[in-house]
């Protein structure tokens, strides 16, 4: 399959997720096997602790949505609905570094690993102002 | 907004297990998803690192996750158990978490093996 470059910043055409745990702002579709999104984090995230810091929840949500936003896309590309997705596993995922504070942006590249009927298999690696953060491997069912 | 709101209470703790319920009028449920509310599984993870932080009395993060599995989904209203088993590595801390239906162990939702700091 060979799919064309996409860019939106309209993410609820992709995700069914709604406020107040809408995690991604832009989403680009590079080709089939790569995608990028954005979130830039506002100061009332749901994910903002006391101390001020995004939890790594926050940023796992924030991958589980692009993942899904590609899925989305894809199955818009086949003509078919948006539908509900949940994560199956979180694997090998390695958090470091300063976590995210409001105003910060998130930038995460997502390779699609595998895709087989409604099982993606995604790598993920989320950085803030060019440090990343987080690495993990996902699998999500649609 | 959902942080006046507790997504869960605490109702039973004890060194083996922490008996817990998902509290249905969080406002997350609003948005996940709309008409069919089934709690985040991120949420499922920040619920287990707070019962640990407790166990501990200090606030502790991922500093790594081995394996979460999702076994089966979580919805508001459910009463649930938490198995953990925490070993201190000096520097970090290894989790091993079950997390099951409160009166089923067979009727497992999530199994955890992380690091937290």
């Amino acid at each position: 399959m060979s799919i064309p470059a996409y860019k939106t910043n309209d993410i609820t055409s992709l995700i069914p997720q709604r406020p107040p745990i809408l995690m991604v702002d832009g989403f680009t579709c590079e080709n089939e096997q790569n995608c990028q999104s954005t979130l830039t984090i506002s100061s009332d995230n749901m994910f903002l602790e006391e101390s001020g810091l995004l939890a790594e929840e926050g940023i796992l949500e924030h991958i589980a949505q692009t993942a899904a936003a590609y899925v989305g896309h894809i199955r818009k590309l086949a003509g078919e609905d948006v539908n509900m997705g949940y994560i199956g596993d979180i694997k090998r995922c390695t958090v470091s570094g300063l976590m995210p504070a409001a105003g910060d942006t998130l930038i995460t590249h997502l390779t699609i690993m595998s895709q087989v009927g409604n099982i993606t298999l995604v790598s993920a690696q989320t950085a803030v102002n060019g440090q990343t953060i987080l690495t993990c491997r996902m699998k999500l069912a649609n | 907004m959902a942080q006046n709101s507790k997504l869960y209470d605490i109702l039973e703790t004890d060194e083996h297990s922490i008996l817990l319920k998902m509290n249905e009028n969080h406002p997350v449920y609003q948005g996940h998803f709309p008409g069919n509310p089934i709690t985040p599984g991120v949420l499922t993870l920040r619920m287990i690192r707070e019962c640990v932080s407790r166990d501990i009395r200090r606030p502790l993060h991922y500093s790594a996750i081995k394996t979460c599995r999702y076994v089966a989904l979580i919805r508001p209203g459910d009463s649930l158990r938490l198995h953990r088993q925490i070993t201190n590595n000096g520097d970090s801390l290894s989790i091993k978490a079950t997390l099951s239906h409160a009166d089923n162990p067979d009727d497992i939702r999530l199994l955890l093996d992380a690091e937290m700091r």
